[in-house]
């Protein structure tokens, strides 16, 4: 499904290929925020249909809304707020890294402070499942490194 | 326990360390210490972050000893760009003497780590004679400094500092300071040195009992905030030497000194903000010199209370009626008030004010439908007037409830709405804040209703 083009006649329009093979639209203005993508252009020229293997159907729109509102310079903390309001942690953590991958800076940095407020109140548990790390302590590692640090581990509510 | 994709297991631990990093930024440093656990690739990940924000709601002594901990655990050779320090102990509490304070101990660490943004906010009443380490008042790489260090006595402050090495400073903000006299001219003029310094916010502030007034010359200035909460302040006069000043707040109550006699400022004063949502009287002559300096700029936003002080002070005064001045050159004015408060009076009042005047090419009033803050601002200062001592406060409204919570002092491109709150409410231990959500808030609600009518 593409998205619909500019009906600006000035302003031109990149095609965007997913990493599962379906075609957007951006202007070239939303291009240039995306490091990536605008090298790509700079190399390729800007009327070939630019192949982005990592990232996906199922995110790349979110990230074309995100900055269709940023040419209109219209980015506040009341949309950046509904911008996120119903993804879940994986949802955004699936953005993140596409905004890394597409060098979209101001988008990353968004995230990156959503992602830091959504695992504040996680255990390390789930931070763990959350980042793929495997957990390579032994368990008297684990406890020991805990006491050496317990000064940050104090006052907390422990839930595992 | 659902399994993730294996593909996203591998994405997220392909990370490298300095993005894990970048989130870990956006963390309180308790947490960033926390993530040792993970695994053994990250036991020491957070030595090396460069933005530290040492913020803890809860804990008061518990969190000091941490600060010192974190600081001596981290990674000297890691530069450090970043410190903001946020105590918000509630209740004065009572520790054993220390032989240093951990705000000193902040900000030497700061300015020995080439620091360029230091953020300390803090209640200070606990710590007895807290002496300023010169250190950070001497220092190459700062580029913004802001010092909240709020004594629960609205009349303690802390003396700032005679001479200040800071020349790379673009931002300052201070809160609580006494200004000492320059011994040449009988001002006070603390900041003439950072020539780079391009925004300022000075807020209850004071000067020596010997000072004519307050001296501010800075050629890169361009937005000064000032103000104070009562009227015990001794800024009587202000002079500013700032060719580049764009644009002028008020914060506070009204203005206790008249608009600042300049050398060069009415060239390029774009903007004038009267952001007083208490206080009930303003001097006539001080009154007069403020209008005149309106009449040179483009754009000013009033508070609704000083408006109607102010038109109230012209209609009982036909002297000053007849000095009106026209204020030929003012495009866009906005009003803030209260939600309830009659549109139609409003007008009413900025058309007396603007008796002589052209109508703005654009003219706002700024009501709770665009402004949150504002509703808590207004409610604040009621309180406040009326002298109640025990408040709760509902408000349906979470990023308000997080700011008062977590008393940030929102000094965000001077918009000094939230940090009047801010301060206002922590004043008071008494005041206390509670989230409440909007289909509950049935009180608020019924009560906007029935003002309608």
């Amino acid at each position: 499904m593409a998205q619909e083009a500019s009906s600006s006649t000035s302003s031109k329009t990149i095609s965007l290929k997913t990493g599962d093979g379906e075609i957007f639209e951006i202007e070239a203005s939303a291009a240039k925020q995306m490091k990536t993508v605008q090298r790509l252009i700079d190399d390729l020229g800007d009327d070939i249909t630019i192949p982005l293997h990592n990232v996906f159907s199922k995110e790349l729109p979110k990230i074309i809304e995100y900055y269709k509102k940023d040419i209109t310079g219209e980015i506040t903390k009341d949309f950046e707020a509904e911008f996120v309001k119903d993804l879940n942690d994986d949802e955004v953590k699936v953005l993140f890294l596409a905004a890394n991958y597409l060098d979209a800076n101001k988008l990353f940095e968004f995230l990156s402070q959503n992602i830091a407020d959504r695992l504040e109140s996680k255990s390390v548990e789930y931070v763990r499942k959350y980042f793929g790390v495997e957990n390579d302590f032994t368990p008297e590692e684990e406890s020991k490194l805990r006491e050496e640090r317990a000064w940050s581990f104090r006052g907390i509510k422990e839930d595992e | 326990m659902k399994r993730q994709k294996k593909s996203e297991i591998d994405r997220l631990s392909d990370l490298p360390d300095h993005l894990l990093l970048h989130i870990m930024q956006f963390m309180i440093a308790k947490h960033c210490v926390q993530t040792c656990v993970l695994s053994k690739r990250w036991k020491n990940l957070w030595k090396c972050l460069t933005n530290i924000k040492l913020f803890d709601p809860y804990n008061g002594v518990i969190f000091d000893e941490f600060v010192s901990q974190f600081l001596s655990c981290r990674d000297n050779s890691v530069p450090l760009h970043n410190i903001s320090y946020k105590n918000n102990v509630r209740r004065n509490y009572e520790i054993p003497p220390k032989t240093t304070n951990i705000l000193v101990e902040i900000m030497e660490y700061a300015a020995s780590h080439n620091v360029q943004q230091l953020e300390i906010k803090a209640k200070t009443d606990h710590i007895r004679n807290l002496e300023l380490p010169p250190s950070i008042f001497n220092c190459d790489s700062l580029t913004s400094l802001t010092l909240f260090l709020r004594g629960v006595s609205k009349s303690t402050t802390k003396m700032f500092p005679k001479s200040l090495n800071l020349p790379a400073l673009k931002t300052l903000t201070l809160v609580q300071f006494t200004f000492f006299t320059s011994s040449d001219n009988g001002y006070a003029e603390p900041f003439s040195t950072c020539n780079m310094l391009n925004k300022l916010v000075i807020f209850a502030c004071k000067l020596q009992d010997d000072a004519q007034g307050l001296c501010i010359s800075n050629s890169k200035l361009s937005n000064l905030a000032i103000g104070t909460m009562n009227r015990r302040s001794n800024i009587h006069k202000v002079i500013l030497c700032t060719p580049k000043l764009k644009s002028l707040t008020i914060i506070g109550i009204p203005p206790i000194f008249p608009a600042p006699s300049t050398c060069s400022l009415t060239n390029l004063l774009e903007e004038l903000k009267f952001d007083c949502m208490y206080g009930s009287t303003m001097g006539e002559d001080i009154l007069i010199s403020w209008l005149h300096l309106i009449a040179k700029v483009n754009i000013m936003t009033l508070s609704y209370k000083i408006l109607k002080l102010m038109v109230n002070i012209l209609k009982n005064n036909s002297s000053m009626r007849a000095q009106l001045p026209s204020f030929v050159k003012l495009k866009s004015l906005k009003v803030e008030a209260y939600p309830w408060k009659c549109d139609d009076r409003i007008r009413e009042m900025v058309s007396y004010l603007l008796q002589n005047s052209p109508p703005p090419a654009t003219f706002d009033i700024v009501t709770v439908v665009k402004c949150e803050a504002t509703v808590m601002k207004y409610a604040l200062a009621f309180v406040l007037s009326n002298g109640f001592e025990r408040v709760i406060f509902e408000d349906d409204c979470q990023q308000v409830v997080n700011v008062l919570c977590n008393d940030y002092l929102y000094v965000n491109e001077l918009d000094t709405l939230l940090s009047t709150c801010s301060f206002l409410f922590n004043s008071n231990d008494n005041y206390n804040i509670v989230y409440v959500m909007r289909q509950v808030n049935m009180v608020a609600q019924n009560l906007a209703r029935a003002s309608l009518f």
